[in-house]
């Protein structure tokens, strides 16, 4: 541990002497102080918090991100092309112990920075909020300042239903031959799934849908305690634009005294908020909410399944949200940390740096993979029309194709992997950032990805020859 | 490297530049027509960030503002708004050059983003924000561009002024709201052009600084057009026509658009006529709109003029858009009991397009004008095709009609009128039965007609006023009641003056 610590020590004398973490800290400081006077909000109190968590968090994210990847490759291959490794490792310590060293080093400086730079962000949100008028306070209380959970409806699972329908109208409406091919087969039950997904999705005119969501934490909700609905339905009428709909709404059990009925006047393909009271829950912690598309409406509405209907309740205060979402950055520090010292550890800096900044932006075109994924080739041509015959390009392009899609598609798995434990958008959409959430962005990024950079980074540092770095120079 | 490569390499170097030198000229000729490229000439009054962003980026200003888009995309895909305004920002300095990203954006934010919002405050912002885009961003950098003088004043005339967003009523009463404490219920031009007192100064400051409205220019405006109603939006859509056709005039590679310029301000005249005049609702504070007369020779003027530009095959549709403007005129004066100006526009009618009247109203050119029996073809004519705007129009003058005759003792006529305002009233609700509530359908016909009765009141004679009241069974103190109001709110319809049709 005397060895670890010397090194954390040593990290922490090479970032003052050469003046980085004041430059990093003035250079936070400004960026967070400096960027709600520059930028434009759309108008509302909502928008405006909400933008400047983003971008804030984001301008935070982007400075300490490359911070940390330079540092890291710096810090290590630097002293190995300086020489200054060989004579550390001449010393009782293990090359691990070296390693491990400079990671906490950096990320006690990520730390230090990080809280420097995450308690202006906060403050500077609490002080101008705090200069709003009452009522916009409140709408940024229940709906921003706010960690909420969220709770659906579980979508039901139509597999046995669909192979049981698929069994019994297949043999009428398609061939042998037609049986066997797969693709049509895949169609045929997308087509029965869609029919069985709009017998729920669709209300018709004077009609009701149910939902009954499942929330256990509500037994211990108070009278006062924060819950909205968050609704999105279309309409299946042709409209240029969303349109408004009057429906009704009923929420609680419908025998129960505490049930509440209203009606509103909702648009169409948007998402929409509104309280709901929190003695609505039965005491098993069962919500029922009904709504009804009135007759006089000319047209049937959908709910989507996956996100038709969401209940959403104050899990935490913003705070506490807060500290967990900067928690997750310097996750994500941590194995950028990871990630550039495994890079030093057999490249030269300039290399390590070049390849770790690439990976950074392959990692930042996750749409980009996506798409690609999605179209099957990487050839995506802005002309439709593809020239006929085969040719030896054409098959070239099949094994290009072949390889690169598995390769990006394995790519977009780690990416996305990553990316869902995102705290900037949880934290401007006032969705909670449950301890849940942050055990497993750690275990996964940390303990999983961290683990095996790290790993590789031990080890080939640990065998490395680093008398041969010297004939570079 | 081996000293015995150099010289190879240095040969290599040598023909690639030798390469370059003759290729590109003929390059750089080919961007320039190709239009692959904007020459680096400066914008106006640029702000040292946009100066940066135009010269110093480069060609990495594709590739930043193609993020840029993706990024709004997305975000709009996913429904968050918060970030737009900022996006727009950027991407339109970003290429700020280009009038189509501008239209793009203020039309994005004005008509997509807007109507995502149930309420009605919500979208007013996003409208705002449209408007304020091309306003006061693009206009600072770019006032020769004619797109955008349209494309403003095609927010205020279309997407404020009609009535295809439900919360179409809203925009109007923010507007005139907003115009109100500046201009008032007529402006004083001279005062806001040279302001003598602090209240003057600070009303042409917000109108130069924040509206970025010229008193002169409007001053200009209402000669030309006028009188017009300074707070309702097709007047400022007529505002933007105007000036967009005075500052661009020199603008000849972009001629084409003139004409779309010229459209939007006798669209916006005619829209003028038929609603023109704004009329405070001092029951529940709101505003109603009303036909603004007087200003039927201004727009018979820009059809005119419209008509005189038009391409062969446009001048139809222009002579057709005319005639029914004339139809609608005559019947407008005549059912507001200012039946000489209606002749004068029938017989205006009947010398300008006589081949048509001879084929569809004989009686008209034989000169046995029956006016009774015109006005109710155009109340069947717009029973089945017209608007809300006109419908009500057509309802409040019948209305006004009825209470004439009802004061002046013609009792079956006054049963007439009133009979035909119902009748309408009850067909257009039939008829706009199934379209969005708040957007298209009527007010409530008693409380049009109290409305009328109120302003009929008002205006009229004592002796009139009197006879009507015991006509209608009415206390007295319904009169009391007026006079002891404050006076009534000037409108622009100033009191009638003969209007001389251009012959």
């Amino acid at each position: 541990m005397q060895q670890t610590w010397a090194i954390i020590c040593l990290t922490w004398k090479a970032a003052l002497r050469f003046r980085l973490i004041w430059a990093l800290a003035v250079l936070l400081v400004l960026c967070v102080a400096g960027l709600p006077l520059i930028i434009k909000d759309d108008g509302t109190a909502r928008g405006l918090t909400q933008i400047l968590l983003t971008y804030t968090l984001s301008a935070i994210t982007a400075i300490l991100g490359l911070a940390t990847l330079w540092l890291s490759c710096g810090t290590l291959a630097r002293d190995v092309e300086e020489c200054q490794m060989q004579v550390v490792v001449t010393k009782p310590i293990h090359r691990w112990q070296v390693w491990l060293g400079k990671w906490l080093g950096i990320m006690g400086l990520n730390a230090a920075l990080l809280a420097l730079a995450g308690g202006t962000v906060y403050g500077l949100v609490l002080v101008r909020t705090a200069k709003l008028p009452l009522q916009q306070q409140e709408i940024l209380r229940h709906e921003v300042l706010i960690g909420r959970a969220s709770a659906k409806e579980e979508v039901r699972d139509f597999t046995p239903l669909i192979e049981q329908t698929f069994l019994k109208e297949a043999p009428q409406r398609l061939t042998p031959e037609q049986m066997q091919d797969k693709k049509l087969v895949e169609g045929f039950k997308a087509q029965i799934r869609e029919a069985y997904k709009a017998r729920e999705q669709i209300i018709r005119p004077g009609f009701m849908r149910e939902w009954k969501i499942k929330v256990p934490a509500s037994r211990g909700f108070a009278t006062n305690h924060i819950v909205s609905l968050r609704v999105k339905f279309m309409s299946t009428q042709i409209a240029s634009g969303p349109r408004p709909y009057p429906t009704i709404w009923e929420v609680g059990k419908p025998e129960s005294p505490n049930q509440v009925r209203g009606t509103k006047l909702l648009t169409t393909d948007t998402f929409h908020e509104f309280p709901i009271p929190a003695n609505a829950f039965e005491p098993d912690g069962t919500l029922t909410v009904r709504m009804t598309n009135p007759s006089q409406n000319s047209a049937a509405l959908l709910t989507p399944l996956e996100d038709g209907l969401e209940v959403l309740y104050h899990e935490s205060g913003f705070g506490l949200n807060f500290a967990r979402g900067l928690a997750i950055l310097f996750c994500w520090f941590g194995l950028l940390t990871a990630l550039g010292l495994a890079a030093a550890s057999f490249m030269s800096f300039s290399m390590a740096a070049f390849a770790c900044i690439g990976l950074l932006i392959v990692a930042m075109s996750g749409g980009i993979l996506k798409e690609v994924v999605k179209d099957r080739t990487i050839f995506t041509s802005a002309h439709a029309e593809e020239p006929k015959g085969e040719s030896s390009f054409t098959l070239v392009k099949q094994v290009v194709d072949t390889v690169m899609i598995s390769v990006y598609a394995v790519m977009l798995q780690v990416i996305a992997a990553v990316e869902d434990y995102s705290p900037v958008e949880s934290l401007s959409a006032g969705r909670s950032i449950t301890w849940g959430h942050l055990a497993r962005a750690y275990g996964l990024m940390w303990l999983v990805f961290g683990g095996i950079c790290g790993g590789v980074g031990i080890i080939t540092f640990t065998r490395r020859e680093l008398a041969t770095a010297q004939a570079k120079v | 490297m081996t000293a015995n490569r150099k010289p190879i390499f240095l040969l290599l170097a040598v023909a690639l530049l030798a390469g370059v030198f003759f290729s590109q000229r003929a390059l750089n000729r080919q961007r320039e027509e190709m239009k692959l490229t904007y020459r680096a000439e400066m914008l106006e009054n640029a702000p040292p960030f946009l100066a940066f962003t135009t010269v110093a980026l480069g060609g990495f200003r594709g590739l930043i503002s193609s993020y840029l888009w993706l990024r709004m995309n997305e975000l709009q895909q996913d429904e968050k708004y918060f970030e737009m305004v900022q996006l727009a920002d950027w991407i339109t300095k970003m290429q700020p050059r280009f009038p189509a990203v501008w239209v793009h954006q203020a039309w994005n934010m004005g008509y997509n983003v807007s109507v995502k919002f149930p309420d009605h405050a919500d979208r007013w912002l996003w409208v705002q924000r449209g408007i304020a885009l091309l306003r006061d961003e693009w206009l600072k950098y770019n006032p020769e561009e004619p797109l955008i003088y349209h494309e403003l004043a095609w927010h205020f005339q279309h997407k404020m002024g009609a009535n295809l967003d439900n919360a179409h009523n809203h925009y109007k009463v923010m507007w005139a709201g907003e115009m109100n404490p500046i201009l008032g219920n007529r402006p004083d031009f001279d005062a806001l052009i040279k302001p003598q007192t602090d209240e003057q100064k600070e009303r042409a400051r917000l109108l130069r600084e924040k509206y970025k409205l010229d008193p002169a220019v409007m001053k200009r405006v209402d000669q030309i057009y006028g009188p017009l109603e300074w707070r309702l939006p097709e007047t400022h859509a007529i505002y933007w026509g105007w000036l967009g056709l005075e500052k661009t005039k020199d603008n000849v590679a972009r001629r084409e658009l003139f004409i779309k310029l010229r459209r939007v301000v006798f669209q916006s005249m005619q829209l003028a006529f038929i609603r023109g005049r704004l009329v405070e609702n001092k029951y529940d504070r709101s505003y109603e709109t009303a036909p603004n007369l007087d200003i039927a020779a201004k727009v018979n003027q820009a059809y005119e003029e419209q008509l005189a530009e038009a391409t062969p095959d446009m001048k139809e549709n222009v002579a057709n858009a005319h005639r029914n403007f004339l139809k609608l005129a005559i019947t407008q004066f005549y059912m507001h009991n200012r039946e000489k100006e209606a002749a004068d526009w029938l017989r205006y009618l009947a010398q300008h397009h006589a081949d048509f009247l001879r084929s569809t109203e004989p009686s008209v050119v034989a000169g046995g004008v029956n006016f009774d029996q015109f006005v109710l073809m155009r109340v069947q004519e717009q029973m089945g095709t017209g608007g809300k705007d006109k419908t009500q129009s057509s309802i409040e003058a019948m209305l006004g009609r009825h209470f004439y005759e009802l004061a002046i003792g013609e009792d079956d006529r006054a049963v007439g009128f009133e009979r035909m305002a119902r009748g309408v009233y009850k067909l257009y609700q039939e008829r706009s039965a199934g379209a969005e509530k708040g957007r298209v359908d009527l007010p409530p016909y008693e409380h049009i007609k109290s409305v009328v009765l109120e302003r009929f009141l008002q205006r009229a004679s004592p002796p009139i006023a009197v006879r009507l009241v015991s006509a209608l069974g009415l206390p007295p103190s319904v009169l009391t009641n007026l006079t002891n109001r404050p006076p009534p709110v000037p409108t622009t319809n100033v009191p009638p003056k003969a209007v001389v049709p251009k012959k």
